[in-house]
């Protein structure tokens, strides 16, 4: 079917044409996937096994100076006068045998146990104290540990280079190229490879401060590190995939049925607060700033002045104030009370206390999206409106065939680091109601426990930093996924050139 | 174009070291943590410390804050990094030592303890036979508060519902702190139901046995369910059900006038007799759980506070030197004149000035009728009998007809040990 007659069909008709082919076009889809799987293993085979040939390239066919790189690194380079490069890479040969030797080995050969001595006392008469004498610590030989494995992937990586350059350099000299030296590598740093000398510092403060801690982190959810094994007085060690056993309930003994529960509760709670805290604001934030904008429409600066003094105002202090004025003994239930209704309190009730903590975000977060909002409206081109009344569009047309389409294009993305920003939302949740009504089907959680608060009650109040961990993981894979998936759906990635 | 470049490896370098730059620190021989508002005594006791031996006479002590309830939060997040002497309330004591917070005190140490100090809270120190920790107090207890002008008639005989009925009638509140299980337990200990721990050589819980949902229990359940719908009755507890407004401790300071008794210990006693007036204010033994019946009167846990030295300490001798010295007559002496703190030595406990201090007389009083040492209680009760008491008595879920199910609830969650 051609494009003309596809648009000569009715509305129904082009739906159900398009869901035959959809259907039709799946076996297709998914034929050519697995076709390309072959050719995409190829891809990284060839990949991964580069730098093994050439490897194996260097053994084969290197010379004794090429050769004898294999155990002194740098030496092929040395040999053949690039001096600096030849004795940086000896160096750090050596660094990295006395670092291991005298430092790494000692946590790294008990990074599979993590640690089997326990601390023990020995009497002392003469204090008349019992001398501490330290086992082993099971969090400073997987933190060590850590360093050594990221240490060690340095080393490799380097050792590859050393091997690399020697067999390259061995193959320019045969044919009697140029030798690069001492003073061209300095120049070369300053010019062709400027980058790499800018930026060697800030990767080794990312990989420092950034990506060992992240592999620490990960590490964690893979031992039994709560507080029944607190180092230094207890050890912890691995334990698999039991973490994550618990998480999803594979493991119903006891305190762990509860757990996945809490778990699986929280994470649903999570996802209706993010939606419902995100789309409310976003609506009727913009509601508000298409009424503020309206003509005829009195003292505009005004309203907008209202709203920006409520941001002033440091969220917490407001969100503690509120929390204060919904408590039982607090204001509003005060006044309820006189006048003869009902107490609504937030810690007695868990459907009350989740609308509460959503009302009490839109009042809070309202005054922002009516501040971003306003300038993009303002920005909308008025022509598009004057054609659309002669074409004799109501407002509300008007409002879903301009206005929305124009907001969704350019604050698509701010939608979605909005949402997932609320499906971290620490602050609301923790000042306004801590967690509360508290639900005793639940560990340590409360019914207004995102997992995020759940997350820190775990760590802060109760030591499990095992299942905080694996918590964080699946968090983060949920964050991921779907800010992916809107992501790359949103029009503003799609349809870039539109608007510009 | 040069300039530039190196302008930016500079740049780069400098930011790198500013980040790694740390500060260097003073030489420090002991580190002490006391709560903030005991910090002017312990400047004292450094001082005086410092001037009975010619070797301690250059010695660094530093002073830091930590509350007495904070100890085992703040040293489990980082036991090395600890003081070496710090003070703490004895309910924290077996987890201080699970820890490895507190090293075990011997030989001189030990006898110093067990012969100048209360037998009840030499045992609070003690996890079996081992002796853990300096007792300074022996104060952690709850007794009755009550306003002899709200309350007129009250005596051996006298119940909850009577003290209920006669604060009601004067409009005036009658604070039980059911919400939090310090105070819980003392409603199913004075029915007589009781828990029972086993521990394992290094001090893990290997078996934990509670009869709350049996027949005593079930009467300590009703007590609760009973309790909730009492004319006069105030509910509070130390934030289980997380509403702001009826933390005990907030509640008393911000509606003292509002109250005609409250259950609560020696530390609230200031606060109330100035706002209820000294002559009118009576610290006694708490009332009959159930009318007529002497047996069931509400009991208190009786632990204090404690001063330990930090296992991990580099300098174990000398903290041990400093632990007994804050900690002996004469600085109970200073903590009971001006703290207000009852004391836990002998000596001290016995003399007259001490006998006449309201509040100290008055959990005596609740002592010598029902009182119960705060040891071998499970790690699980604390969570499970608070929750238990905020659904009985805040949210009032709990009712005559599903209370058994919630109190076989609440042993299974009690006697549940984490793996």
């Amino acid at each position: 079917m051609d494009s003309y007659a596809y648009l000569g069909l009715s509305k129904p008709r082009r739906f159900l044409f398009k869901t035959r082919n959809f259907f039709v076009s799946i076996p297709k889809k998914t034929l050519s996937f697995f076709k390309s799987i072959p050719s995409k293993f190829v891809k990284i085979g060839k990949k991964v096994s580069k730098p093994f040939i050439e490897i194996k390239d260097a053994l084969v066919y290197g010379d004794l100076k090429t050769r004898l790189s294999f155990i002194f690194m740098g030496f092929g380079l040395f040999t053949r006068k690039e001096f600096l490069k030849g004795i940086l890479f000896f160096l750090f040969e050596i660094i990295f045998g006395l670092f291991m030797g005298f430092w790494g080995r000692k946590y790294l050969s008990k990074f599979g146990s993590l640690g089997t001595e326990l601390p023990h006392e020995v009497w002392d008469e003469a204090t008349q104290s019992y001398i501490y004498v330290k086992g082993d610590n099971s969090l400073l030989i997987l933190l060590y540990g850590t360093v050594c494995l990221v240490v060690i992937l340095g080393f490799i990586y380097t050792y590859y280079q050393n091997i690399k350059s020697s067999y390259k350099l061995q193959q320019i000299s045969n044919v009697g190229g140029k030798i690069e030296t001492t003073k061209d590598v300095f120049k070369s740093l300053a010019d062709r490879e400027y980058h790499k000398t800018l930026l060697a510092i800030p990767m080794l403060g990312l990989v420092t401060f950034t990506i060992i801690p992240l592999i620490f982190m990960i590490f964690i959810a893979f031992t039994n590190w709560d507080k029944g094994h607190l180092p230094p007085e207890h050890l912890f060690t691995w334990s698999g995939l039991s973490n994550f056993d618990i998480l999803l309930g594979k493991n119903v003994l006891g305190e762990n049925a509860k757990f996945a529960y809490t778990f699986k509760d929280a994470l649903l709670w999570t996802l209706v607060w993010a939606f419902f805290a995100t789309f409310s604001n976003y609506f009727l934030g913009m509601i508000l700033a298409l009424v503020i904008n309206k003509k005829g429409i009195k003292f505009k600066k005004f309203w907008r002045t209202i709203l920006v003094t409520t941001i002033a105002v440091p969220q917490f202090v407001s969100l503690l104030l509120i929390s204060q004025m919904f408590s039982s003994g607090g204001i509003v239930n005060h006044m309820l009370e006189l006048m003869g209704l009902p107490k609504l309190v937030y810690a007695m009730n868990t459907v009350w206390a989740r609308i509460f903590v959503i009302i009490i975000n839109i009042w809070v977060g309202v005054p922002y999206t009516v501040l971003s909002c306003t300038g993009i409206l303002m920005n909308i081109p008025n022509d598009l409106y004057e054609s659309a009344r002669i074409d004799g569009a109501g407002p509300f047309k008007m409002y879903m065939k301009i206005t929305l389409p124009y907001m969704m294009f350019v604050m698509g993305p701010y939608l979605i680091s909005q949402f997932i920003g609320n499906i971290n939302n620490f602050n609301v949740i923790f000042l306004l109601t801590g967690g509360v009504p508290v639900n005793s089907d639940k560990l340590i959680g409360g019914d207004t426990d995102l997992l995020i608060t759940w997350l820190y009650k775990l760590t802060v109040n109760e030591n499990n930093y095992k299942m905080a961990s694996a918590i964080g993981i699946v968090v983060f894979i949920i964050v991921a996924v779907i800010s992916m998936i809107f992501y790359s759906k949103s029009n503003a990635v799609k349809n870039e050139e539109d608007f510009q | 174009m040069k300039k530039v470049k190196m302008l930016g490896v500079l740049a780069a370098g400098v930011l790198t070291v500013a980040g790694l730059a740390s500060c260097g620190g003073e030489k420090v021989d002991l580190t002490v943590w006391c709560p903030v508002e005991h910090t002017e005594i312990y400047k004292k006791f450094v001082e005086d410390f410092k001037a009975t031996d010619a070797k301690y006479k250059d010695l660094n002590i530093k002073i830091g804050a930590c509350g007495e309830g904070d100890a085992y939060g703040t040293l489990s997040k980082d036991v090395e990094g600890g003081a070496d002497v710090y003070s703490f309330a004895n309910d924290q004591l077996y987890n201080l030592i699970k820890v490895g917070g507190l090293a075990e005190l011997g030989g001189d140490y030990k006898t110093f303890v067990e012969t100048t100090n209360l037998e009840g809270m030499v045992n609070a120190a003690k996890k079996g036979d081992k002796l853990y920790a300096f007792p300074i107090t022996a104060d952690n207890g709850y007794f009755l508060y009550y306003n002899s002008d709200v309350v007129t008639k009250y005596d051996e005989t006298t119940s909850f519902e009577e003290v209920a009925a006669q604060c009601a009638a004067k409009g005036k509140k009658f604070v039980v702190p059911v919400g939090d299980s310090w105070y819980g337990y003392g409603i199913f200990s004075g029915y007589g139901a009781k828990y029972e721990v086993t521990y394992d050589d290094k001090g893990k819980e290997t078996e934990i046995k509670c009869d709350y949902n049996g027949e005593k229990g079930l009467k300590a359940g009703n007590f609760f369910v009973n309790l909730a719908n009492l004319e006069g009755f105030q509910y509070a507890d130390g934030g289980s059900s997380g509403d702001k407004s009826v933390v005990l401790n907030d509640y008393i300071t911000a509606k003292t006038s509002e109250i005609g008794a409250v259950v609560v210990g020696t530390w609230k006693y200031a606060e109330i007799s100035t706002a209820w007036g000294a002559d009118k204010t009576n610290c006694t033994y708490l009332p009959l759980m159930t009318k007529g019946d002497a047996t069931s009167r509400m009991r208190s846990f009786i632990g204090g506070k404690m001063v330990g030295v930090n296992k991990q300490s580099k300098n174990t001798a000398l903290a041990l030197q400093f632990a007994k010295f804050i900690s002996d007559e004469a600085a109970q002496k200073v903590r009971f004149e001006k703290l207000n703190m009852g004391p836990s030595n002998i000596n001290l406990s016995n003399s007259a000035d001490v006998k006449a201090n309201k509040a100290i007389a008055g959990l005596a009083a609740q002592v010598a009728k029902a009182g119960d040492p705060q040891i071998n209680v499970p790690s699980t009760f604390w969570t499970a009998v608070q929750n238990f008491g905020a659904a009985a008595c805040y949210k009032k879920e709990i009712t005559a007809a599903n209370l058994q199910t919630k109190l076989d609830q609440l042993v299974t969650d009690i006697t549940t040990i984490a793996k």
